[in-house]
């Protein structure tokens, strides 16, 4: 399910990210430049409102910042992994390794729900967080979650 | 009062997490919602419909955040700040970490006499956070009528 929403140019796997909010830049800046989207600002204004008052803490060391916006045409899901933790304010004050970011346009509330699901109920899973932790690419990050997805 | 946890029941009206936002706004608290997916109900679910407990569970955890979503666009709109989390497993066990984690000052949840009778699971779940949950309880009645 989460294979069609996915994108290897759209996955990154880093050491460190110098901020939150750096990240969240870099990965918008990206679906630009996929030409994904036709501007970044109101896809930054949603998640930045939104993150200044909330945090997905679906489970620890795990962020799902998200944004519904009209500047999008279809749900877009970009997956960074920052190997030595990123302070991302959560309000339990735990660092996170692994970012779902999930844009979807407002008409798309049932999707973003099954993708939110389905990324809950695989970050759950014992092993998952640890193998993502530890994908040296792009790529190897894409396979395990095809193929845990395709149980 | 820093910290709101409102526990989201399947099913209950709305007057809980209108009252957890409420609150959380008066005393600038921050709102953590919680919504559990008991895997005992899963298993009891899925034996009286003849269903698989995986699609059970999935049903219930989609259930589960379209609640959240919602409750986290309430708590935006109205400016709190605000985490949602979404469990499997014993939901009294949940409760406690979670209250003991986050340092949770007041506990919210609607009581609803359609949860069932006497005895029902649901009322055994409530009697159960009365007696083992360690902070105030704030119980929205009958979707506060």
């Amino acid at each position: 399910m989460l294979e069609k929403f996915m994108d290897k140019d759209l996955i990154f796997v880093q050491d460190e990210a110098d901020g939150k909010y750096e990240l969240l830049e870099q990965m918008v800046d990206k679906t630009l430049g996929k030409g994904l989207i036709m501007t970044r600002e109101p896809i930054l204004h949603e998640i930045k409102k939104r993150e200044e008052l909330e945090s997905t803490g679906v489970i620890e060391g795990v962020a799902l910042p998200h944004a519904r916006t009209e500047a999008v045409k279809d749900l877009i899901l970009e997956i960074s992994i920052i190997k030595n933790g990123l302070d991302f304010e959560a309000l339990d004050g735990k660092p996170v390794n692994i970012v779902f970011l999930i844009v979807a346009p407002e008409d798309a509330r049932k999707k973003y729900i099954k993708v939110l699901a389905r990324i809950s109920r695989m970050c759950r899973q014992e092993g998952f967080r640890d193998k993502l932790q530890s994908a040296e690419d792009a790529e190897e990050v894409y396979n395990i979650i095809k193929d845990l997805d395709s149980e | 009062m820093d910290n709101i946890l409102l526990f989201v029941i399947s099913g209950e009206k709305r007057s809980s997490w209108e009252r957890a936002i409420e609150l959380s706004k008066q005393f600038d608290a921050a709102l953590f919602a919680l919504y559990t997916i008991d895997d005992e109900q899963v298993k009891r679910i899925a034996n009286l419909r003849g269903r698989d407990e995986i699609d059970v569970s999935i049903e219930m955890e989609e259930e589960g955040w379209k609640y959240l979503y919602h409750i986290e666009d309430m708590a935006i709109n109205n400016e709190v700040k605000s985490a949602i989390f979404l469990e499997e497993g014993s939901p009294i066990n949940l409760l406690k970490k979670h209250i003991k984690d986050k340092d949770i000052d007041l506990l919210v949840f609607d009581y609803q006499k359609s949860s069932g009778g006497k005895g029902s699971k649901t009322e055994r779940m409530i009697r159960q956070i009365i007696e083992y949950v360690p902070c105030p309880i704030l119980i929205e009645k009958d979707g506060g009528k």
